[in-house]
């Protein structure tokens, strides 16, 4: 999956869950818990990707930049790692 | 030893010019001891404990960190969390529980005389356990290096500005601070002494005097009227606020001139737009705390839940999000103290959060007037469970405020109302160009002759009508 893919899948996420529009992916989205562990299940479950929890960080996740290179660095690695 | 009282005056001034002149392997040293005797002066006995708790968990984090397998590493993890959580059990929730039991078994006629510790809670136990519990899963997950120099973690845990009533620091944020030599310069201790002044203010100017007209209510046994029961559960919002919060800015402004950045612990709350909003600006240390040691570890549990499995994604994540919400907010109350009623006081939150999530994108579109105006009320009636002094008597509030109202307001209560009203007015001026500005220290940009004029003002309300009596802090019971 590349990063267009994913940024788009998070995308539409975010904005079907909040009912916003994100204009630009370095956006600050406010995100609150709920939307947050949405986006956690939703990786975990449609991507594969099993945060643990030293990798969750609701300071640091608030644009879709910030949640897409975390994406992509775990593929990479596990795609290394495979 | 409060920071308005008297020893605190003789303490501190002594702290800071050894501060001052001491290098910076020796300032960690001085100010260590200087906790251990700032805690002391409280009861010299609890000084044990804390240290007791230090010990333990500062021998778990380097057993975490130098063990190679998981297993060994969570079996450090369990003994800090078991030791600190039975301490904090056996001390604050045992006598509880031993009560509750003897209730229980007297349902069924049945006579239990269980044994009661009755010991006095030891000062700020519930703030520097979940402290140091923070440290310890921070270093099982990784996010932190093990301190290897006892003395540096012993200050962490025990830092006297933060040790009695938080915020609740990460070894993340804190542990470096001390590790590193500080700078201060003139933009921290202005910082700093604004903080502390307006954390006093907020203290003994408006919250202590605001206890009247909120015990007026709540340590009367009745009968109740709905709009004084109303007036006296905002005026409680307001004096928990200033109260806490007073504490916070006080403890955070004494760490900056120190030249440490401790976290915020309050922002603005009042200006709240959802519930969940408020619980990212009320007591920030605490709920952030449960938000990552305890929400977010049991959510990624119970999303495995098999029973789930045939729900669509999003109706699973909502079932379990609010699951874990509903046990996180009980505990969360729960933490505050041995009682029921701040068991409900977190239930009450957890079914107004998830009601907002349920009508959270419907509620983003109302007027943000209307959003503060319901947030504000949603909170206020919260507090009622919260300050009640049980279940039977927040049962009788409750019903006042909804079924009966007299109109008919006593003119003692009245002049009290008004009074109290009066006293929250600075606090909510300032608070909205803070917010208006999104900055704190929004005061401190202000033209000189204003912002002096202000200082000079509040230092004056605070020396006439503060309310020197040592009061203590609300939370210090917790």
């Amino acid at each position: 999956m590349n990063r267009q893919e994913v940024t788009s899948k998070l995308k539409t996420l975010i904005e079907e869950d909040m009912e916003i529009e994100i204009k630009s992916s370095a956006q600050e989205l406010n995100l609150d818990s709920f939307t947050m562990m949405l986006i956690v299940t939703f990786l975990g479950e449609e991507l594969g990707i099993h945060l643990k929890m030293d990798q969750l960080d609701f300071d640091k996740f608030q644009t879709l930049d910030t949640f897409v290179e975390m994406v992509m660095v775990f593929l990479e690695e596990n795609s290394v790692a495979g | 030893m409060l920071f308005h009282s008297f020893q605190f005056l003789i303490f501190f001034p002594i702290v800071y010019c050894l501060y001052l002149i001491l290098p910076h392997k020796q300032q960690n040293r001085m100010l260590l001891f200087a906790s251990y005797v700032f805690y002391g002066a409280w009861n010299w006995h609890y000084v044990f404990l804390l240290f007791g708790s230090t010990i333990v968990d500062y021998l778990c984090a380097l057993k975490i960190e130098r063990s190679k397998e998981h297993v060994g590493r969570k079996k450090f993890l369990f003994v800090s969390i078991l030791t600190n959580l039975s301490l904090l059990g056996v001390l604050k929730y045992y006598d509880f529980f031993a009560l509750e039991f003897q209730n229980f078994m007297a349902v069924f006629g049945i006579s239990v005389q269980p044994f009661f510790l009755n010991f006095i809670l030891p000062i700020g136990i519930s703030f520097y356990t979940f402290q140091t519990m923070s440290y310890t899963i921070d270093v099982f997950r990784g996010k932190l290096k093990a301190e290897k120099n006892f003395l540096d973690y012993a200050l962490y845990v025990s830092f006297f500005p933060q040790l009695i009533a938080g915020p609740i620091e990460r070894g993340t944020r804190l542990l470096p601070q001390i590790q590193s030599p500080r700078t201060i310069d003139l933009d921290k201790i202005s910082r700093g002494c604004y903080l502390f002044l307006w954390g006093l203010f907020l203290k003994i100017y408006i919250g202590d005097n605001l206890a009247p007209i909120v015990e007026s209510v709540f340590q009367s046994t009745g009968p109740y009227d709905g709009v004084e029961v109303l007036i006296a559960s905002y005026a409680f919002g307001f004096q928990v606020y200033c109260d806490f919060a007073g504490y916070s800015f006080m403890a955070i402004g004494l760490a900056l001139v120190m030249g440490i950045e401790l976290m915020e612990n309050f922002r603005r709350p009042f200006f709240s737009r959802d519930i969940s909003d408020f619980w990212r600006r009320w007591h920030i240390s605490l709920s952030s705390w449960f938000r990552d040691y305890f929400f977010s570890p049991v959510y990624m549990r119970f999303k495995l839940i098999p029973w789930l499995n045939n729900l669509p994604l999003k109706r699973r994540h909502g079932v379990v999000f609010f699951l874990t919400l509903l046990v996180t907010l009980c505990l969360l109350g729960f933490w505050h103290g041995a009682g029921w009623n701040y068991v409900l006081f977190g239930v009450y939150h957890a079914f107004a959060v998830g009601f907002y999530y349920l009508v959270r994108c419907s509620w983003k579109k109302m007027p943000v007037w209307l959003q503060l105006f319901l947030t504000f009320h949603l909170v206020t009636v919260g507090w009622l469970f919260f300050r009640a002094a049980s279940v039977e008597q927040t049962l009788d509030l409750f019903y006042a405020l909804f079924f009966i109202f007299h109109f008919q307001i006593e003119p003692e209560f009245s002049t009290m109302a008004f009074q109290a009203a009066g006293l929250v007015c600075i606090l909510l001026a300032v608070q909205v160009l803070q917010e208006w500005k999104g900055d704190t220290f929004v005061v401190l940009k202000w033209p000189r002759p204003i912002r002096y004029a202000f200082f000079i003002l509040i230092g004056c309300l605070i020396m006439i009508f503060g309310n020197f009596g040592e009061r203590p802090f609300i939370y210090f019971q917790f």
